[in-house]
């Protein structure tokens, strides 16, 4: 079921053709409260705000090309007990992919969201994102999907966006489009779930069809970034080869745990890293010296990194947080989807695709992976 | 014990490889000195972080005893260890870990021969493989 409505955008505005939109979904009562990205009142950064007042969408930005922390997470934490309102929540593919892993984990609700997605051109680094808004000022957004549709490739996007074969999610309720379409003159939502079209239709929105150069133009965008990624795990795949190789990868990593704070999936309430398990016992550094001649400090760097590797690996949806967050620009996010391009195929799961897929590791058959048992 | 002798870490499940680690030792079974058992309340139990950890701190091989399939005391347990192995051989064989560093095993309560076979045949196939790499490079 695909049931498109489009907006008009006046004089290039999209923002102000999004706040009819997402304030027409409060007044209409479809929704109690919008969650999505919102220029702060300094007018520069933007960050993930709930708002209930349509009165207040006046600095709405969802298409700012930056989310200095995971919506996901943050989503999560207005949803981890089952809301008692609807709300209309702003995701970027990857975050509603990393949100679908939290409901699977039940760390999150998905039937009070409307899930509003994007075609996703992809993200800037925090710190570029802020040098674009100082020179594009309010028009940032289109700015930047005029640079990324002239190809521009000094546009300082995140790794793991150059390497994501997930622009887009069908799963979502509501879907804009950007691929193939023509933003500056009028944005297309379609509905790709019953409550997406219900609410498409309670707006009373002018109908339209799929923009027409979608399907080729997403196409396109998937094979270019799958070719880059493909590329990626071979390079990471030869660098990691070996535990040693793995250590020199992660030479600068000063075990500040900030790879695990931004990541979306690692939910851990009381993650062991943080407990007194790794407050050695002060003579244990003494007998690891003594057993190796020597010890380096911190300890645990790659153990560290390869348990979050095994706890997981298989939920990742390749957001880049973890990259974004490290302070010592590690490649953390190519380890991982290094790491998860050899896990996931192996119980065949593709973290984020549907709220109704099990999460591998809490289910089983009973007659898999005999040869592990000789059997 | 001579240096080249591996250490084996076995995590065993204290209803069935555990009892059965016990009755090799009762019915006076001979298995190579090289396991260090560590007895937990299930397979299912045995964290990948715990294998993990073992191989950082010298473990040239790490067992995972458990119950047969349908006879966890815990219903199923064991079959939730198995995906964890599969998964963990998985990400570590990245890293270079060789596949027959890493075992799973169903060794029931009354095993006590495939006990002790077991440790054999490992320790064996473990010795042929030498120290690991986590032993002979500085990684922390």
């Amino acid at each position: 079921m695909t049931n498109c409505a489009k907006l008009p955008v006046e004089s290039g505005d999209v923002n102000d053709a999004l706040r009819g939109f997402f304030s027409g979904l409060l007044e209409q009562g479809v929704v109690q409260a919008v969650f999505l990205p919102m220029r702060q009142p300094d007018g520069i950064m933007v960050m993930h705000t709930l708002v209930r007042d349509p009165e207040h969408l006046e600095g709405l930005d969802p298409l700012a090309p930056v989310t200095p922390t995971s919506a996901a997470r943050l989503l999560s934490s207005l949803t981890f007990r089952k809301p008692g309102y609807r709300i209309a929540a702003f995701l970027r593919p990857c975050d509603y992919r990393a949100y679908v892993e939290l409901v699977k984990l039940k760390q999150a609700d998905r039937e009070q969201i409307l899930v509003v997605t994007t075609d996703c051109e992809g993200r800037l680094e925090p710190k570029a994102f802020l040098e674009l808004v100082s020179e594009a000022g309010d028009r940032t957004a289109m700015a930047f999907h005029e640079r990324c549709a002239r190809g521009d490739d000094t546009l300082q996007l995140l790794q793991a966006c150059r390497v994501c074969e997930h622009p887009a999610h069908e799963g979502a309720d509501i879907g804009l489009r950007l691929f193939g379409a023509d933003p500056e003159n009028e944005l297309v939502l379609c509905g790709q779930t019953d409550a997406g079209a219900e609410a498409l239709e309670a707006l009373g929105l002018e109908e339209a069809g799929e923009p027409e150069g979608r399907s080729k133009a997403l196409q396109a965008v998937i094979a270019d970034r799958t070719a880059k990624r493909d590329a990626m795990i071979e390079e990471y795949r030869d660098k990691s080869s070996s535990f040693a190789a793995l250590r020199d990868v992660l030479k600068t990593c000063i075990n500040c745990y900030n790879c695990r704070a931004a990541c979306p999936v690692c939910y851990c309430r009381e993650c062991v890293f943080l407990t007194d398990t790794f407050r050695h016992d002060p003579e244990q550094y003494f007998r690891w010296a003594g057993k190796r001649g020597q010890v380096k400090l911190p300890t645990d760097t790659a153990f560290f990194h390869i348990t979050r590797m095994l706890h997981i690996s298989t939920l990742c949806v390749g957001c880049g947080q973890c990259s974004t967050a490290c302070p010592m620009d590690l490649p953390v996010m190519e380890l991982f989807r290094t790491a998860a391009s050899r896990a996931q195929p192996c119980f065949e799961y593709e973290p984020g695709r549907s709220p109704d897929e099990p999460l591998p590791l809490s289910v089983f058959e009973d007659r898999e992976f005999l040869d592990l048992t000789a059997e | 014990m001579s240096e080249q002798e591996p250490i084996i870490v076995a995590f065993v499940c204290n209803w069935c490889t555990f009892t059965a680690a016990d009755l090799a030792g009762t019915s006076r079974q001979k298995y190579p000195p090289n396991v260090r058992l560590i007895r937990m309340m299930c397979s299912g139990m045995v964290d990948p972080k715990y294998v993990l950890k073992a191989f950082f701190e010298g473990a040239d091989g790490v067992l995972i005893g458990g119950c047969h399939p349908g006879d966890c005391h815990y219903i199923n347990g064991n079959y939730k260890a198995r995906r964890r192995v599969a998964l963990t051989k998985e990400v570590l064989a990245q890293y270079g870990l060789e596949e027959d560093r890493l075992w799973l095993r169903w060794i029931g309560a009354s095993e006590g021969n495939v006990f002790a076979e077991t440790i054999r045949e490992m320790t064996e196939k473990v010795k042929a493989l030498g120290p690991t790499e986590l032993k002979k490079e500085l990684v922390a």
